[in-house]
C-alpha cells in the first residue's frame, strides 16, 4: 500500500527533527525555532519519549567483579604471550618488532627501479655533450634512438632534423679542434649524417632550400673530412699548408651554428685520387691542391686558405 | 573521557606501554562493549567471555595500529562485531537462547552476592526490568543490523559515519534504518 502524502511529509519533518537533536540541539529550542514543528507536537513526543526509553539501556552494565577479573586476565594472558615471544624469538622485551617479511621483496623491487632509472637518466645528461670516441657517445646514440621510438610518426621529422644537426655540430667539433678519432668512427659519424638527412626527406620535413642548404653543408663536412683523412695518411700534402696545426676560425661559429656557417651555397668542392681541387667561388677564392702541388689563386681577398686558416668552405659565399 | 583525553591515552600508552593508560581506555569502553555484545548474545556469561575477548584483542593490537580518538572507536566496536559474528558462526546461533528476564535474575543474584555493588547500580538493576521488559522484546524482534544502530546510536552516541564503518555501511543507509527503527519502536510503545 502507498503512503498517503501526509504520511510522507510527516515521516520527513520527523526525521529533520531528530537529525537537529543529533546535532545536539534542544527538543524545545527546534520548537521554537521551527514553528512547523509544533503543529507535529504530539507525534514528536511520542519519539522522544521512545528515544529516552532506548536510553534506559544504559543502565545496563558489567560488574565491578567481572571490570577487575577481566583486566586481571588481560595482563596475565598479555605476560604470557609476551614471554612466548621473547623464547621464540629470542629478542629482549622491547626490542624491535621485524618488519612484515611481504614488504622485503617490495622495497628491494622499488629500490631497484629507482637507481637503475636515475642512474640511466644521469648517464644519458651527461652523455650530452659527448662526440665520436667518447666512452658516454654510445650511451647518447642508444637515448636518441629510443626517443625516436616514442616519438609518433608526425613528429620524427624536426627530431631527425635536430639529431642531424648534432651529428654536424659532432663533425664540426672533430675538424676544428683537431681530434684524433679512427677512420672507422669518422666513417660512422659520416654514415649517420647521411641516415639522418635520409630520414629528414623520407618524413618531408625540409622544404627545397632547406634541403639544399642542408645537403650543401653535409658535402661540405664530408669534403673536409676526406681531405683531413688523406692528410694524416700523408697524401694530401697540399692541405697541410693551408691548415697548419688544424686551426679554424670558424671552429666555434660552426659548432655552435652549422647551418649558418656553412649556408654559403658556394663550395664547389672536387676531390679524386691524389688531386684535390676546392674552388670557393662566391668571390672567386680559389684553392686547388692537386698531387703534391698547391695552387692558390687569391685574385680577390684570398682570405681563407692561403692565411693557413679554416678549411676553404666556410667563407666562401660571403 | 572525552576525545582529547582519549587521544592522549592511547598516545601515551603506545609510546610508554604503561598499564594505567590502557586502563583509562578500559574503564571507559568496557560497559560500552558490554552493552554493545550483551543486546547481541544476550547471556550474561558468553558477554564476559567475549568482552574479555575483545579487549584482549585491544591491548594486544593497540600499539601496532595508528589510531587517534576517531579511529578508536570505531575500531573498538568493529572488534566487539566481529567476535560477535565469531560467536554465533561458531555456536551456530541465529537466535538468541536465553530471555533477558532471565539475564536480570541473574544479574541480581549476583548483586546480592556482591556486598561492594552500590544501591545504585541495583536500583538501575530493578528500573531496567520494569521500564524496559516491552523495550527489550520490541528490541529484539528488530533485525540485527537495526538493533545495532539503534543501540550505537541513542545509547553508545557514536556518530554515523562511525556506526556505517563499523557495520560495513554508507551513512545514508544508517541514518535511514536508525530512523525505520526508531518509528518501528515508537509505534510499538504507543500501540
Amino acid at each position: 500500500m502507498f503512503k498517503t502524502d501526509k504520511a510522507k511529509i510527516e515521516e520527513k519533518i520527523i526525521g529533520k527533527f531528530i537529525s537537529l537533536l543529533d546535532k545536539g540541539h534542544n527538543a524545545e529550542y527546534c520548537f521554537d525555532k521551527f514553528p512547523v514543528f509544533k503543529s507535529y507536537r504530539s507525534e514528536i513526543q511520542q519519539y522522544l519519549d521512545a528515544l529516552s526509553k532506548i536510553k534506559d539501556f544504559k543502565s545496563v552494565k558489567p560488574s565491578k567483579k567481572f571490570e577487575k577479573s577481566a583486566l586481571e586476565k588481560i595482563y596475565q594472558n598479555t605476560q604470557k604471550t609476551e614471554e612466548s615471544y621473547f623464547q621464540k624469538n629470542m629478542i629482549s622485551y622491547g626490542a624491535k618488532k621485524p618488519r612484515r617479511p611481504f614488504l622485503k621483496p617490495v622495497i628491494a623491487f622499488i629500490s631497484t627501479f629507482l637507481f637503475l632509472t636515475f642512474s640511466y637518466t644521469g648517464t644519458v645528461f651527461a652523455s650530452t655533450n659527448s662526440i665520436p670516441g667518447d666512452i658516454l657517445y654510445s650511451v647518447k646514440i642508444s637515448a636518441e634512438s629510443i626517443q625516436t621510438s616514442f616519438t609518433p610518426p608526425s613528429q620524427q621529422g624536426p627530431l631527425h632534423l635536430r639529431f642531424l644537426n648534432r651529428r654536424m655540430a659532432e663533425a664540426a667539433i672533430i675538424l676544428n679542434e683537431n681530434i684524433n678519432i679512427s677512420d672507422e668512427e669518422i666513417n660512422k659519424l659520416l654514415d649517420s649524417i647521411d641516415l639522418e638527412y635520409k630520414r629528414c626527406n623520407e618524413h618531408h620535413y625540409l622544404n627545397g632550400q632547406q634541403n639544399e642548404t642542408l645537403n650543401n653543408e653535409i658535402n661540405g663536412i664530408k669534403t673536409e673530412t676526406q681531405m683531413r683523412m688523406r692528410k694524416r695518411d700523408g697524401t694530401g700534402n697540399g692541405l697541410g699548408n693551408n691548415n697548419n696545426g688544424g686551426q679554424c676560425t670558424s671552429s666555434t661559429e660552426t659548432t655552435n651554428s652549422t647551418e649558418t656557417s656553412v649556408s654559403g651555397n658556394s663550395t664547389d668542392t672536387t676531390a679524386s685520387g691524389n688531386s684535390t681541387e676546392t674552388t670557393v667561388s662566391g668571390n672567386s677564392t680559389e684553392t686547388s691542391a692537386s698531387g703534391n702541388s698547391t695552387k692558390s689563386d687569391n685574385s680577390t681577398d684570398g682570405t681563407t686558405d692561403n692565411d693557413g686558416k679554416g678549411f676553404g668552405y666556410k667563407n666562401g659565399g660571403k | 573521557m572525552d576525545d582529547l583525553e582519549l587521544n592522549l591515552s592511547i598516545k601515551q600508552f603506545k609510546k610508554s606501554g604503561d598499564s594505567i593508560y590502557f586502563e583509562k581506555i578500559y574503564h571507559h569502553f568496557l560497559p560500552k562493549i558490554y552493552r554493545f555484545i550483551f543486546f547481541q548474545v544476550l547471556n550474561k556469561q558468553t558477554t564476559e567471555d567475549l568482552t574479555s575477548e575483545v579487549f584482549m584483542k585491544i591491548y594486544n593490537n593497540i600499539r601496532r595500529s595508528n589510531l587517534n580518538s576517531f579511529t578508536f572507536k570505531a575500531w573498538a566496536f568493529k572488534i566487539a562485531h566481529n567476535t560477535a559474528i565469531d560467536y554465533f558462526r561458531k555456536e551456530n546461533k541465529s537466535k538468541n537462547d536465553v530471555s533477558f528476564e532471565q539475564y536480570v535474575e541473574e544479574y541480581n543474584e549476583h548483586e546480592i552476592k556482591d556486598k561492594n555493588l552500590i544501591k545504585e547500580e541495583k536500583y538501575l538493576a530493578n528500573e531496567l526490568l520494569l521500564s524496559s521488559e516491552k523495550l527489550m522484546s520490541l528490541l529484539n524482534r528488530l533485525p540485527q543490523d537495526q538493533k545495532k544502530i539503534i543501540l550505537l546510536r541513542y545509547v553508545d552516541e557514536l556518530d554515523y559515519k562511525t556506526i556505517g564503518s563499523i557495520l560495513n555501511k554508507n551513512e545514508s543507509a544508517v541514518r535511514t534504518m536508525s530512523f525505520r527503527a526508531l518509528k518501528y519502536i515508537k509505534e510499538e510503545i504507543n500501540k
